[in-house]
């Protein structure tokens, strides 16, 4: 037990390769939402399925965001104007892992209540969690009818990163 | 195991030299496909702590936008293990604003010849002007580890 076990499912831990897990999804702002229908969404469940032979632990959850400007065809434009923090007020996420049917947090709750600041935009696991191959979460995110200060127009670009580290089990290597 | 072990190879790991490798490349919004080779060829093995990816507008380094827009995979080519699963922006592997680091707890090694290939990538941005540069830096940051009989001891 620990930051870095040194066993896992009773085979020595020989090395850690550090892996990084990314999705991405939009919200829209309220404006657009109606029309759009993204009040509530999904990151892609593919996204967040573990696809390597080697588990993965994880040892944090970063999200960030970035906002596009719907108005245009392909919404890609990057402007932010606000801090981090804002953007991360603005979404309220459920985080469930799919194959132990487990949910992560109780209710919906709002990115910048699940990260230590501004500073660091990391909601940390001091003890980590394992993926093996198959399993994945699913998160899914909902406006926030709280923020204030986001521009109506716009679109929210969600980004959501597990990082942590693949294992090297003994006699695997 | 753990941040700084004691052996390496089975061989006691008498002192450490602070190294890192960076390298450095102008991805323009929209351009896709760069590919980066970080190579160590040097003789002691390099004991590897951090990654530190830095992208910004060309001539402003505290524009923080382009790292929402400049994406990044990594492979370690002799292993053919990915680092990062996808194309992943670099603000996402970050701690945060202040932290500008992805933090490897337990350090990964490369020894010589051995190298990991970074692809870059980016969002098309039309607040910029077409084909504006941006300045990535990818660093990786850490220890060449002397391992016994070796010693920093003289005379």
């Amino acid at each position: 037990m620990g930051r870095l076990p040194t066993s896992y499912n009773g085979k020595r831990v020989s090395y850690r390769v550090p892996y990084a897990m990314f999705s991405e999804c939009y919200l829209y702002g309220t404006s657009l939402a109606t029309a759009a229908g993204l009040v509530v969404n999904q990151f892609p469940i593919e996204d967040f399925v573990h696809t390597e032979d080697k588990p993965f632990e994880i040892h944090r959850m970063i999200p960030a965001a970035a906002e596009l400007d719907a108005e245009v065809d392909h919404p890609v434009v990057i402007r932010n104007t606000l801090a981090q923090m804002t953007y991360l007020q603005g979404a309220d996420v459920i985080i469930r892992d799919n194959a132990k049917n487990v949910p992560m947090n109780k209710d919906a709750t709002t990115l910048a209540a699940l990260v230590r600041g501004q500073a660091q935009q990391t909601w940390e696991w001091e003890d980590p969690y394992y993926m093996t191959r198959g399993e994945g979460m699913i998160v899914s995110i909902v406006a926030s009818p709280f923020t204030t200060g986001i521009d109506p127009d716009v679109a929210i670009r969600y980004m959501l990163t597990f990082q942590g580290f693949l294992l090297v089990l003994e006699g695997e290597g | 195991m753990g941040r700084l072990p004691e052996s390496f190879g089975g061989r006691q790991i008498t002192y450490r030299i602070p190294h890192v490798i960076t390298v450095f490349a102008q991805a323009r919004f929209g351009q896709q496909g760069i590919v980066l080779n970080l190579e160590h060829n040097i003789d002691k093995p390099f004991e590897i702590h951090r990654l530190i990816p830095l992208a910004f507008l060309h001539g402003t380094p505290t524009n923080e936008n382009a790292s929402y827009e400049i994406t990044l995979s990594l492979l370690d080519v002799t292993r053919d293990q990915p680092l990062i699963r996808g194309q992943t922006p670099i603000a996402s592997l970050r701690r945060g604003l202040s932290i500008k680091t992805w933090e490897w707890g337990e350090p990964l090694y490369l020894e010589r010849s051995e190298a990991f290939q970074a692809t870059l990538g980016s969002i098309q941005d039309t607040f910029n002007p077409a084909g504006a540069l941006n300045d990535v830096y990818l660093t990786l940051e850490g220890f060449l580890i002397i391992t016994s009989p070796a010693t920093d001891r003289r005379g």
